[in-house]
């Protein structure tokens, strides 16, 4: 039978909050703990709000565009979400259809048969098959000009251009 | 009697899991966030075949952009509306004049609140940011049905 139990109150395995409380300290009165305490309730609170707005930043588009650095998109108020669509991309003198580089004269073969990929890759026909044209804000109409007529040669009735969200 | 052993008032939380699943959380999405939206504006085209007939009776606003960003509207299909036959709207620092062009949009807008249809002329030596500018504006004044003409 324990009738003496003052060895074990005067143990010194005794928690670090219970030491450090002032309410009702267990142990010795102020113990100096080995580990010094960190408060993490403020650290809490800052990554809650970092991940609370991260997730309000997600983005969850269909089509991923990848701009090349000396590339500056347009900006403007009134764009929709992007889906996936045919890409038709120009940097500088080139121009390119998803990621492969194609001459003026073969665009329209080029974008016919994406657009044959497209249908394949879509369970359900499109009622319009639809393009988005990539190019820097300094672009003349000139080259974006071919661009269109080739996405209408190759029957693309809706054409979407590329910009920021301003 | 031993004086009563006094209850602690303190309670104890292991925050510590929380806190690496907090870091694994922040880690995940700083990986995947998307700094810059990227959208797309949709304008109409035109392909062969297609019954055009319908369209020939709705109004249609025509703006023909020049490469210092003078626009030149027309209206066809209303001839009852005179005054927006041909408008010009000098340009502003070498882009589009907005303000002008808000008022000649918002007034043609009064007489024909069933206008939505327009259609972008731009010149060969346009920019794309300032026809860009022009279309994102006109969908802002209600024309949601744009269409550009090919050179």
């Amino acid at each position: 039978m324990l009738g003496n139990t003052k060895n074990l109150n005067q143990s010194s395995y005794v928690s670090c909050l219970d030491a450090c409380s002032t309410l009702a300290p267990s142990g010795e009165r102020r113990q100096k703990t080995p580990a010094a305490s960190l408060m993490l309730t403020s650290l809490i609170d800052a990554f809650s709000i970092l991940v609370i707005y991260l997730l309000v930043n997600m983005s969850n588009s269909e089509q991923v565009l990848k701009v090349d650095k000396s590339t500056e998109l347009p900006s403007a108020q009134r764009i929709a979400e992007l889906k996936k669509q045919t890409v038709v991309k120009v940097e500088g003198a080139k121009i390119y259809v998803g990621e492969k580089e194609v001459t003026s004269q073969a665009l329209v073969g080029e974008l016919l048969e994406a657009r044959k990929k497209f249908a394949e890759e879509m369970t359900v026909e499109p009622s319009a098959f639809p393009a988005i044209v990539q190019a820097d804000r300094r672009t003349q109409y000139r080259v974006l000009s071919e661009i269109v007529q080739a996405l209408s040669h190759a029957g693309y009735a809706e054409i979407n251009f590329a910009a920021l969200k301003e | 009697m031993v004086g009563k052993r006094k209850k602690s008032l303190d309670s104890e939380l292991d925050l510590v899991a929380f806190i690496s699943l907090l870091s694994v959380c922040i880690c995940f999405l700083l990986l995947t966030v998307v700094w810059v939206h990227v959208g797309a504006m949709k304008v109409h085209q035109a392909v062969g075949g297609q019954p055009s007939q319908d369209k020939d009776r709705l109004p249609i606003l025509v703006a023909d952009l020049k490469e210092n960003g003078t626009l030149e509207l027309r209206l066809q299909n209303a001839a009852q509306l005179k005054k927006y036959q041909k408008v010009k709207i000098p340009a502003n620092e070498g882009k589009a004049n907005f303000s002008e062009l808000a008022k000649v949009l918002q007034g043609l807008k009064a007489d024909l609140p069933s206008i939505n249809t327009a259609t972008l002329n731009p010149q060969a030596e346009a920019y794309y940011e300032n026809i860009m500018d022009v279309m994102d504006f006109m969908k802002q004044q209600g024309f949601n049905n744009l269409g550009i003409a090919p050179l």
